[in-house]
C-alpha cells in the first residue's frame, strides 16, 4: 500500500514518475483498507491530501483535504489497471491476461456517479491530471544493435560504455490518452471511470475519444456550483466550439447511442434532453451577456463568395449549436428562455438578435440535421409544465 | 476510406492532425515510401539539395518495412519542423518515385495534393496491428518494420559518381587533401617544402601529420599513411599530384568530410554535416570509406622536414592515453571494529520492527537519535553511541561524518581530513558506504530530523494544520510520466478470473 499510494497515486496527482507495477484487483484494494497506513507514512498521505486539495481548488474552493477513502483507492486503482494494458510485460491488449487486467480495472471503476458535489471534486481531484499523463519510450542504438523500452529507462548496463559501444538513445514522448489511446478491451473500464468522475470530461468538451457524452456528465450538472463551473470552461474554451460538441453529443444521447453502462449512467429521457437543451441555452446567454463579439448573419454576398471559393462553411463551428437551439426556440419557446427573465428589455432583445442569426444560419448550413433536431426538442418539450428536473439514479 | 479536409475545419479523426495557417492539413511527421532503394536514395539526393538534412534531425528515420501483400520498402520518417518542410519533402518525394503521408505515432495519411489541396482525413481508424499504418487513397496499408537503416550507415555505403571533368580545372582552387602512403610521406613533404620555399609570393601552405586506418582485427597492424592539408596549390603541380601512384587527392565538402578528386557523393554531403562525428575525419574514396579517428593533429611542413623524424610525429598524431595514478576507495574487511557504532541502515521491510522498538527506546536516545527516510531505508544516526538497535547494517566511522559497515575499513588509508573533503561530508553532510560493493551516497543535513520529531509529528493534529496552510505551494508544474516496472513471473497473481458480469 505504501508503494502504491508514494509511487502510483501521489504521482498522478503532482507529477513525476508514476510506477506501473502489478496490476490490483478488488480484494487487493480491500485489504489496503483493512490494513492500517503505517505510521511511517503518514506524511505521504499528507502530501497526497494537499496536492489534491491544491487540484481540486482550480475547480472549486476546498478548504478541507479529500478523504483517502474506498472511492480514492478504487479510482486510483482503475487507473493504474489502465495504464498497465501497454505494460509490455503483459503481452499486447489482445492477450488473455489483458482481459483479466481490462475486467479488473472495470470492477474498481463502477462504483457509479458521484452523489453530492463535493464528492465528485474529491473524485476529479485525483483524475484531473488525466489528459497529461505521457508515456516515454527509449530505444538505445549501440554497436551491435539496438534495444527498445516502452515506458520504461534503460538498465545502466545497456548505456555503459557509450562512446566505445557507441550508444545513442532516442526517446519519444507521447501522450497516453490522446497518441497512444485507450485500448479497445480497456474502453468499458475507461467509461466507467468517466462515470464515476465525470467532471474532468464536462470540463472538456472537445475531446476526441472517447467521445463526451451527455449519460455521463448529466450527474455532476445537475449540482449548480458545479455546472457554473463547466459553463464557465466552456465559455472560455468558445460557445461555438464548445457549444458545437455538446450539440453533437446530444443527438446520440437522444437516440441512445451512447456506450451502455448499464445502470452506471443516466439514461435519455424527456427531463434530461429538456436539461441538456437548457444548459446548450444557458451557454448562449452567457455568450450574450459576456461573449466577445455577437454572431455575424450570413449575408448573400459572403454566401456566394463562399460558393465561389467552393468552401464548405457547414464544417465551421457554431452550426451544430445554431440547429440545436434553432429548433429547440422554435419547438418550445420555454427550452431556451429562462422563466425568470421578462421579454422586454436589452438582455432580451439581445437574446432575440442571437437567435434570430442563429435561425439564419441553421436554415443555411443546417438543414440536413434540422429535421433530427426537431425531434429531440419535441421529444424535450413534451412535459413543458415541469422545469428542468431530473432525478439521477441513487447509487 | 479517405475524406478530403476543407478550408477551416479544426476536428479530424487522425490523431495529431492540425491545420496550419493556410488551412493545410498536417500532423507532427512525414511518413516517405520508397519501393527501391534507389528511389531513396533519388529523394535524399534531391531533399539535401534544397534543404538541410540536419534541420529534420533528431527524428530522421529509415526503416524496411514489409507490408500486408509482403513487399518490403523502405520508409523515411520525419519530423515536420517547418510549415513549408512537408511541401518541400512531398515535391522531392514525387519526383524521385515515391509517396508522402503525414500523421502522428503509427498513424499516418496521404498528404495533399491536387485532388484534395488541403489534405487528407480518415474516415475511420483501423485498430489492425502493426507499426506503421498508412492510408493512401487506394488502400490502406499496415506495416511491421523489419528493420532500420541509419543515415549514416546509408552515406557510408553509397559509391562515388564519377564527376564531369571541365577543361582548363582539375582541381579546386581552395584547400586539399592529399594522403601519401607511408614511404612516399617524407619525400612529398620535402617537395612541398621546397615548392612552398621557392613560391614565396604564391601563398603555398601545407600541414601533416602521420594517421592510422582502422583495422579489422585487434592483432592486425594498423596500415599507416601521411595525410596533408595543401592550401592553394599551384596549377603546375596538380598533374604530379593527381597522377602519382600511392597518392590521392581529396576536396573537402565539410571541415571533417571529403571527397576524392573527380568524384562525387550522390548524396549531398554539405547539407548532412551533423550526420558525420566532428571527432572523424572523413575520406571518400571510390574504394571506399577511410575515418581517421580521432581528428589528426596537423603540423606544418617546414617543422615536419626540419626534425626529419616523422615516428616522433606519429606519436603526436595519435597520443595514447597515459597511466593516471588516480586509484578509488574500497572498502575492506578490517576484522575488528575501530570505534563504536554510531550509525544504522534499516530495511523498509523492517521498519515495522524499528516503529514497535521505538516505544521501548528511552527518552534520551529518541531525543538525541536522528533519522532520516531513504530510498533504501531509514538511516538512524547518533552523535556518539547509537544503542538498543540490533538489526539492519550497522556503522561506524571511517572519517567525521563518513560511515562505514562496522568491522571494514577504507583502503587506501588515506587521512580523514582528505576523505572528508573529498567526499563531501561537510556542513553536516553525512556520507555512507552501504556494503563493499555497493557505492557510497551522501544525505544532506535538511533531512535528518530528531527520531522523537518524526516519530511523533505523523501523530499529532498539528500536521493537518500544516498540510492546509502548505497547500497553495504545492507544485503541480511537473508532468506525470509512466514508468513501467518489472511485474515479476506471476503479474496476475491476485485476480480473480471471473469478469464482474459473469
Amino acid at each position: 500500500m505504501r508503494r502504491f499510494v508514494a509511487d502510483f497515486l501521489l504521482p498522478i496527482v503532482r507529477g513525476g514518475p508514476a510506477h506501473i507495477g502489478r496490476p490490483l484487483g478488488l480484494d487487493a484494494i480491500l485489504r489496503m483498507l483493512r490494513d492500517p497506513f503505517p505510521i511511517a507514512d503518514a506524511t505521504t498521505l499528507a502530501d497526497l491530501a494537499a496536492c489534491r486539495v491544491a487540484s481540486a481548488r482550480r475547480v472549486t474552493p476546498v478548504v478541507e483535504p479529500p478523504p483517502f477513502d474506498e472511492a480514492t483507492l478504487r479510482l486510483g486503482a482503475a487507473l493504474h489497471d489502465l495504464l498497465a494494458l501497454g505494460h509490455p510485460e503483459l503481452g499486447g491488449a489482445r492477450s488473455r491476461r489483458a482481459d483479466r487486467v481490462a475486467a479488473a480495472a472495470l470492477e474498481l471503476a463502477s462504483i457509479g456517479p458521484p452523489r453530492s458535489a463535493r464528492e465528485a471534486v474529491n473524485r476529479h481531484s485525483l483524475l484531473a491530471r488525466l489528459p497529461e499523463i505521457v508515456r516515454v519510450d527509449r530505444t538505445v542504438f549501440f554497436w551491435a544493435g539496438r534495444q527498445t523500452y516502452v515506458g520504461r529507462r534503460p538498465p545502466p548496463r545497456v548505456t555503459a560504455l557509450p562512446t566505445l559501444r557507441r550508444v545513442r538513445i532516442e526517446q519519444t514522448s507521447r501522450s497516453w490518452l490522446r497518441e497512444i489511446g485507450i485500448p479497445v478491451i480497456g474502453r468499458q473500464a475507461f467509461l466507467a471511470l468517466n462515470v464515476a468522475s465525470p467532471l474532468g470530461e464536462a470540463l472538456d468538451p472537445l475531446r476526441l475519444d472517447p467521445p463526451i457524452a451527455w449519460g455521463r456528465i448529466l450527474p455532476v450538472l445537475r449540482f449548480p456550483k458545479l455546472a457554473r463551473v463547466v459553463a464557465s470552461q466552456a465559455v472560455a474554451n468558445g460557445v461555438d466550439r464548445a457549444g458545437d460538441a455538446l450539440a453533437d453529443a446530444l443527438y446520440r444521447f437522444a437516440s441512445f447511442h451512447d456506450p451502455q453502462l448499464g445502470q452506471l449512467g443516466i439514461d435519455a429521457s424527456p427531463e434530461a434532453i429538456a436539461f441538456a437543451l437548457r444548459f446548450l441555452a444557458h451557454l448562449v446567454w452567457l455568450d450574450v451577456m459576456f461573449g466577445a463579439a455577437a454572431e455575424k448573419p450570413e449575408s448573400a454576398d459572403a454566401a456566394n463568395v463562399s460558393n465561389i471559393a467552393n468552401i464548405d462553411r457547414s464544417l465551421e463551428p457554431g452550426v451544430d449549436l445554431a440547429v440545436m437551439l434553432t429548433a429547440a426556440a422554435r419547438t418550445a419557446r420555454a427550452l431556451v428562455w429562462p422563466a425568470d427573465v421578462p421579454d422586454t428589455g436589452d438582455l432580451a432583445d439581445a437574446f432575440r438578435a442571437r437567435l434570430d442569426a442563429l435561425g439564419k444560419r441553421a436554415h443555411i448550413h443546417g438543414m440536413p440535421r434540422y429535421s433530427a433536431a426537431i425531434g429531440i426538442a419535441e421529444l424535450a418539450a413534451a412535459p413543458t409544465t415541469s422545469p428542468a428536473a431530473f432525478t439521477s439514479p441513487t447509487v | 476510406m479517405l475524406q478530403r479536409v476543407v478550408l477551416g475545419q479544426v476536428r479530424f479523426n487522425l490523431p495529431g492532425l492540425m491545420a496550419d495557417a493556410r488551412g493545410i492539413v498536417v500532423g507532427r511527421q512525414l511518413a516517405v515510401r520508397f519501393a527501391a532503394i534507389d528511389r531513396l536514395v533519388g529523394f535524399l539526393r534531391l531533399l539535401s539539395a534544397e534543404q538541410s538534412i540536419d534541420d529534420l534531425q533528431p527524428g530522421l528515420r529509415i526503416v524496411y518495412a514489409r507490408g500486408g501483400a509482403g513487399t518490403r520498402e523502405a520508409i523515411v520518417l520525419m519530423p515536420v519542423g517547418s510549415p513549408g518542410l512537408a511541401d518541400v519533402v512531398s515535391q522531392a518525394a514525387r519526383l524521385a518515385g515515391g509517396q508522402t503521408f503525414t500523421g502522428t505515432g503509427k498513424q499516418f495519411v496521404q498528404y495533399r495534393d491536387a485532388r484534395a489541396p488541403f489534405g487528407y482525413d480518415v474516415a475511420a481508424l483501423s485498430d489492425a496491428a502493426g507499426d506503421l499504418i498508412l492510408y493512401g487513397s487506394e488502400q490502406m496499408v499496415v506495416y511491421r518494420v523489419e528493420s532500420e537503416l541509419p543515415l549514416a550507415k546509408l552515406l557510408l555505403r553509397l559509391s562515388l559518381v564519377r564527376a564531369e571533368r571541365r577543361a582548363g580545372t582539375s582541381l579546386p582552387d581552395g584547400p586539399l587533401y592529399v594522403t601519401a602512403r607511408r614511404g612516399l610521406g617524407p619525400m612529398l613533404a620535402a617537395y612541398l617544402h621546397r615548392a612552398a620555399v621557392a613560391s614565396t609570393g604564391g601563398g603555398l601552405r601545407a600541414a601533416a601529420a602521420l594517421c592510422e586506418g582502422a583495422t579489422a582485427s585487434a592483432f592486425g597492424a594498423a596500415e599507416s599513411f601521411w595525410l596533408f592539408r595543401v592550401d592553394r596549390l599551384p596549377p603546375r603541380m596538380h598533374g604530379l599530384i593527381t597522377r602519382t601512384p600511392g597518392v590521392d587527392v581529396f576536396v573537402p565538402v565539410t571541415d571533417n568530410v571529403a571527397i576524392a578528386a573527380g568524384y562525387r557523393h550522390p548524396i549531398h554531403l554539405g547539407s548532412c554535416r551533423g550526420t558525420f562525428p566532428a571527432e572523424r575525419l572523413h575520406l571518400f574514396s571510390p574504394g571506399g570509406v577511410t575515418e581517421v579517428s580521432p581528428l589528426p593533429v596537423l603540423a606544418a611542413i617546414e617543422d615536419i622536414v626540419r626534425v626529419r623524424a616523422p615516428e616522433a610525429r606519429a606519436a603526436t598524431v595519435a597520443p595514447r592515453a597515459r597511466p593516471d595514478l588516480a586509484l578509488s576507495l574500497r572498502v575492506e574487511a578490517s576484522g575488528r571494529s575501530t570505534g563504536p557504532t554510531v550509525a544504522a541502515l534499516i530495511p523498509w521491510n523492517r521498519v515495522s520492527w524499528f516503529q514497535r522498538l521505538c516505544y521501548a527506546l528511552p527518552a534520551s536516545a529518541l531525543r538525541r537519535y536522528k533519522v532520516a527516510a531513504l530510498e533504501r531505508g531509514v538511516l538512524v544516526r547518533a552523535n556518539d553511541v547509537l544503542e538498543g538497535v540490533p538489526f539492519g547494517t550497522l556503522f561506524e566511522l571511517a572519517a567525521p561524518d563518513v560511515l562505514v559497515p562496522v568491522g571494514t575499513r577504507l583502503v587506501p588509508a588515506v587521512s580523514p581530513a582528505l576523505l572528508v573533503e573529498r567526499l563531501g561530508a561537510t556542513e553536516g553532510n553525512t556520507v555512507v558506504f552501504p556494503d563493499r560493493t555497493g557505492a557510497p551516497f551522501r544525505v544532506p543535513a535538511a533531512v535528518m530530523v530528531p527520531l522523537e520529531l518524526r516519530v511523533v509529528g505523523a501523530l499529532t493534529p498539528a500536521i493537518a494544520d500544516r498540510i492546509v496552510d502548505g497547500l497553495r505551494d504545492e507544485p503541480n508544474a511537473e508532468p506525470v510520466e509512466i514508468e513501467n516496472r518489472t511485474m515479476g513471473p506471476m503479474p496476475l497473481w491476485g485476480l480473480r478470473r471471473t469478469t464482474p458480469g459473469g
